[in-house]
């Protein structure tokens, strides 16, 4: 289907549906609206999008990628009207049937793009989108979930700049947290607390070295090197074996 | 009351030493000018100086040569970053050893938009534009500065913030409030020589200026500290209100029966 963008009636009646779905879980998305020119006009620049189903937010944020390289990125990314679009279009998949055959919206923000930026990565097709463009096959580890899901590790960064918009940095979290062979974070990785080497000892250590290392210019290995000994065992493999939480939520 | 403490034995190039500039190129990306003063600062001659620009997750790096000859790159366009936008700018020196070590850095650089600007004297408010639904503005104090958020799919918002009666008169003192309310009663920062960098520091130093008594209000979270704190932001905001006649401009503008 060709890329359209919602109006601002187009993005009006997408939250009133969100709203209304919540107080009726089986309430029908409004496809109609997708190609009704009363709610939507088409995206500056041609672009298709097809109908598919993403393994993981990672997968998802690599199509769009490529299926949207016609459109001027830094526009793109401001643009809430197509992200609103694009999620109507993807809704099965943003907003799937749970294990009790209910759709759970969420927050406003997981499907119309906010632009704060405390919010701008909840969006479930443009944080991919944007974080995928930023760090590309690095972004696993912040991406390995299902579309609808997010993970701590997304979180924790994405709400951090100097985390987010560092290469070295992701690159390093990903190679210490990012279990490539089962395709998910490691069992243990993301627990709450200052557990030695986990998540937020990682966050800690790193905005101590961020103010006495120039991070920016360092590769993740090289950044690996400046970490102390608690991290070892996550450098080598996964030292927690016992049933745990990776995150996922 | 907040402290901050530098263990790191890097130096701080004061924010005055480092103009930078912002012209959003018709058609084309934002590009920037800075200029860069390291005398005096005890630096090695040898040591890189870069500068960064970012904006939330992007980020933008540019070799400016080393503190003994400082040479802009030619490319200085900020081809990630959207045209209007607010961006931020670091200066860091940087060893040229193998550790990479930071030696001096000043963060958080407001850049100028206009040549009128002076450069002596700091933003406290920059403004960002951003599609805001059904928003007119909002104030982000999430960012690294807080910063004003205007609703760019109204035409004309840029002229209106800055010289509509009616926007300056009912918008600005409710920012002011805001701002203080943070950094007294959510952030307990009430000393403004902690860190004269800061971005609370030079707001609290600005809102100070404005009122008689220049008494700060009392750290910490009891009810009479409390009560002492939101005291002192409304004689503050009255005081802002004062200092920028906004009585006079909200009836000049209602009397006229149009913005100005």
């Amino acid at each position: 289907m060709i890329v359209r963008s919602f109006k601002s009636k187009g993005l009006e009646s997408f939250r009133a549906y969100l709203n209304e779905l919540r107080r009726r879980p089986l309430l029908t998305p409004p496809f109609e609206m997708l190609t009704d020119s009363r709610y939507t006009i088409e995206a500056a620049e041609p672009a298709e999008v097809q109908s598919q189903v993403f393994p993981s937010a990672l997968e998802a944020g690599r199509y769009l990628g490529r299926a949207l390289q016609a459109l001027d990125p830094v526009g793109l990314e401001q643009d809430v009207g197509l992200w609103g679009w694009l999620s109507l279009f993807y809704f099965d998949q943003v907003c799937p049937f749970n294990r009790n055959g209910r759709r759970v919206p969420g927050e406003d923000c997981r499907h119309i793009l906010d632009l704060n930026f405390r919010f701008y990565h909840r969006h479930l097709l443009a944080g991919p989108f944007i974080i995928h463009r930023l760090h590309g096959p690095n972004a696993a580890l912040l991406l390995c979930n299902p579309l609808h899901q997010t993970n701590k590790f997304n979180r924790e960064f994405c709400s951090r700049q100097a985390f987010i918009s560092n290469r070295g940095v992701v690159e390093a979290a990903g190679l210490l947290y990012f279990d490539p062979i089962r395709g998910r974070v490691k069992r243990g990785a993301a627990g709450t607390g200052r557990k030695p080497g986990a998540l937020f000892r990682f966050i800690d250590l790193v905005r101590q070295l961020d103010l006495t290392f120039d991070l920016y210019s360092m590769s993740g290995p090289r950044i690996l090197d400046l970490l102390p000994e608690e991290f070892e065992p996550w450098k080598s493999g996964n030292p927690i074996r016992d049933r745990g939480t990776d995150g996922t939520g | 009351m907040i402290r901050t403490f530098n263990y790191t034995g890097r130096k701080r190039i004061p924010r005055t030493r480092v103009v930078v500039r912002l012209q959003d190129g018709p058609g084309g990306p934002p590009r920037f000018d800075a200029s860069i003063d390291l005398t005096g600062l005890g630096l090695p001659a040898e040591a890189r100086v870069f500068v960064e620009a970012y904006r939330r997750y992007l980020f933008q790096r540019f070799d400016f040569g080393s503190v003994g000859r400082l040479v802009p790159p030619e490319d200085r366009n900020l081809i990630d970053m959207p045209p209007r936008s607010l961006v931020m700018f670091r200066a860091k020196v940087v060893s040229l050893d193998e550790a990479g070590r930071i030696l001096a850095a000043a963060d958080r650089i407001i850049p100028r938009r206009s040549e009128n600007e002076p450069t002596d004297k700091l933003s406290l408010l920059p403004v960002d534009f951003m599609d805001l639904g059904d928003l007119v503005w909002r104030l982000d104090l999430e960012g690294d500065w807080p910063s004003l958020q205007l609703n760019n799919r109204l035409e004309g918002i840029r002229e209106t913030a800055r010289s509509d009666d009616y926007f300056l008169s009912l918008i600005y003192p409710e920012v002011v409030r805001q701002i203080l309310n943070r950094i007294l009663i959510v952030d307990d920062y009430t000393d403004p020589e902690g860190d004269p960098d800061d971005w609370q520091s030079q707001w609290l130093r600005f809102a100070r200026g404005l009122m008689q008594d220049k008494r700060l209000p009392p750290s910490g979270f009891s009810e009479p500290d409390l009560q002492e704190k939101l005291g002192w932001i409304e004689r503050a905001v009255e005081a802002f209100g004062h200092y920028q006649r906004v009585l006079e401009r909200y009836d000049r503008a209602r009397t006229s029966g149009k913005p100005s």
